[in-house]
């Protein structure tokens, strides 16, 4: 993939090549350390890549070194069955970052991950040369043509998936060495950032912020005995219903706490997919139960400790034998009986799971990052520093952004083009000629240059009202 | 802020804004960058709200005090106080944990963020001891043996 991203050429050489019922091409891309899912990404456009792969590397007009870059169908095996392990990591990954995720989903789908790692066999798509279908509406009607057969989506494409074991079996594929390994250090790895019996902060059987989250979710007193006794550290769910009853008992009884009754996301969203393509994408063993529906009487409040308490216990009694997990969906379903206040403000539904808001912040909003991820650019950077800083000089009501006709806009155009700050036009020059990040960013930060960053950002925020 | 300010007045009592904070410095450069997000529930819709604070100039080094220092700053300028933390979110830097550890709410690791260095540990795609251990492993040898036998 380097080579390719190195060399346009042979990069649309590449993609230029006609495979039979495979007509999508795409741009390249490469696995980037810091950018998250970015390595299932690319093993995944690799693997959809393979029929060309194959072909390009027989070509007559290859160098003789670049003909020594043969692939073979070992190697083939090695990345689908990479595929197959990355494929519920990343599935987490992306649960992860949802702005509805919380805390309690993202444990849930944590040790199912874990489940799924410690499993003998895992799913894994056939041979990259027999695709199903590709793209969205061939995918569809794919799936709901033949609803049963085990398929796997990857790439945008349909392939075809079966079970590879860990150990060699008569029957049946096992996964290649690399592959075991993999395995085995993600699962080492997870137990020692998620369940880490020697340090606490890395415990999330001690952290008081989920286990309390967990325990209101639905399912969850059940879930933390579950994974309590699989870890070894006991049922933490007493010691968490006390901590959760404590904290209840702090909020002031004249406090006016959010009441729920419409809750909106799961973590599970499907965007308009259809539940059967979220399978093919899915490789997480998840458990689904049905959900019981119980009437309860409302509960009398007294003091904020009895009403928590008695909040707690009606809760309890709802959710024990619900499916564990999509705490929003729960309150959804039983928002008639489940009005908890003191619960719901104990409750830390807010709690983020990850960091990606702030990803997310520096990676799109501003467009700080370069085109891969893989570093910043400065100079977005500071502007959308310099934006944030200088917010107040924005209008806050979209009404006060004036409009702009076609004409008007053009004339606005031709005004900006013609503007000259106070620098001369000889430090201008320099300033856009530098190519090298750390020289600009000492240009960066003279008060000329915030002065027409902050002009060029006016004027973008205009063009975007 | 109005809503800031509307949540805060609800929540009198107990702590009931989460925080996620991430800094970033670029290649090659002392400039820093850090960007702190505010987490809520939803009064209305009992879901989530998420208001971003801004991508800010971090002045100094990435360590604990100065984590600290632009988180407080940062949040006051919003009109809160630690005592609002119901919890705090970051990656699982040191220099993040000591921080947290400052201050008194729980610290949840960034889920995203372990999993990512899981997944490099096990390709062996970072270049510490321990990929590099990892790397050796996924090569094959007596120590993927080893590792296969459990």
């Amino acid at each position: 993939m380097t080579f390719f991203e190195h060399s346009d050429a042979e990069a649309q050489r590449l993609t230029a090549i006609p495979v039979a019922g495979d007509h999508a091409t795409r741009g390249i891309v490469s696995g980037v350390a810091t950018r998250w899912e970015s390595t299932y990404l690319w093993l995944s456009q690799l693997y959809s890549m393979w029929p060309r792969l194959s072909v390009y590397v027989r070509s007559a007009a290859l160098t003789p070194t670049q003909r020594r870059r043969r692939v073979s169908h070992r190697d083939s095996d090695k990345i689908r069955h990479l595929i197959a392990i990355l494929t519920p990591i990343y599935e987490v990954t992306k649960a992860c970052q949802s702005t509805s995720a919380t805390l309690s989903d993202i444990f849930v789908m944590i040790v199912a991950l874990r489940k799924t790692l410690l499993m003998d066999g895992i799913v894994t798509p056939k041979v990259p040369e027999h695709t199903l279908a590709g793209g969205a509406e061939a995918i569809a009607s794919c799936l709901l043509e033949n609803p049963d057969k085990d398929v796997s989506e990857l790439d945008n494409r349909l392939y075809p998936c079966e079970a590879v074991y860990m150990a060699e079996r008569d029957d049946a594929e096992a996964l290649c060495n690399e592959a075991i390994v993999a395995v085995r250090i993600v699962g080492t790895e997870i137990d020692r950032m998620f369940f880490n019996r020697k340090d606490d902060t890395k415990n999330w059987l001690k952290n008081p912020e989920v286990l309390g989250e967990v325990l209101l979710s639905p399912g969850g007193g059940r879930m933390l005995r579950e994974v309590g006794d699989w870890v070894g550290t006991g049922d933490p769910a007493a010691a968490t219903e006390a901590a959760v009853l404590q904290t209840a008992a702090k909020l002031r009884p004249d406090s006016s706490v959010p009441v729920g009754s419409t809750p909106t996301g799961t973590t599970r969203r499907t965007d308009g997919i259809s539940e059967l393509r979220m399978t093919a994408r899915s490789s997480l063993v998840l458990s689904q139960a049905e959900q019981p529906v119980l009437r309860e009487p409302p509960v009398e409040a007294h003091g904020p400790h009895r009403v928590a308490r008695e909040e707690l216990a009606l809760f309890r009694r709802l959710s024990e034998g619900a499916a564990a997990g999509d705490a929003l969906s729960f309150r959804r379903a039983h928002q008639t009986q489940l009005s908890c206040p003191f619960l719901d403000a104990a409750s830390s539904f807010g709690a983020a799971g990850s960091s990606a808001s702030c990803e997310r912040e520096c990676s799109i909003a501003g467009r700080p990052a370069s085109s891969n991820r893989s570093s910043l650019t400065v100079r977005s950077v500071e502007m959308h520093s310099l934006v944030a800083a200088n917010a107040d000089l924005v209008p806050t009501h979209t009404i006060l952004v004036p409009f702009l006709s076609h004409e008007e806009a053009a004339t606005f155009r031709q005004i900006m083009s013609a503007f000259v700050p106070y620098v001369t036009d000889a430090e201008l020059e320099v300033y856009d000629s530098y190519t090298d990040e750390d020289k600009s960013e000492e240009d960066f930060n003279g008060p000329c240059r915030g002065t027409l960053a902050l002009s060029q950002s006016c004027c973008s925020l205009f063009f975007l009202f | 802020m109005e809503l800031l300010a509307t949540a805060a007045d609800s929540y009198s009592g107990i702590p009931w804004v989460h925080v996620s904070i991430d800094l970033w410095t670029a290649p090659g450069s002392r400039l820093s960058y850090g960007a702190v997000a505010l987490r809520d529930k939803d009064s209305q819709m009992l879901g989530t709200v998420e208001k971003s604070l801004g991508v800010l100039s971090c002045l100094g080094r990435h360590n604990q005090g100065n984590i600290v220092a632009l988180q407080r700053e940062v949040l006051r300028r919003v009109g809160l106080v630690d005592a609002d933390i119901a919890s705090t979110t970051t990656d699982s830097g040191s220099n993040f944990r000591k921080a947290e550890a400052e201050v008194d709410a729980p610290w949840v690791p960034c889920a995203a963020h372990a999993l990512n260095v899981a997944v490099l540990r096990a390709l062996g795609a970072t270049g510490k001891s321990f990929d590099r251990r990892a790397e050796r492993v996924a090569r094959g040898g007596p120590a993927a043996r080893r590792w296969i036998k459990v």
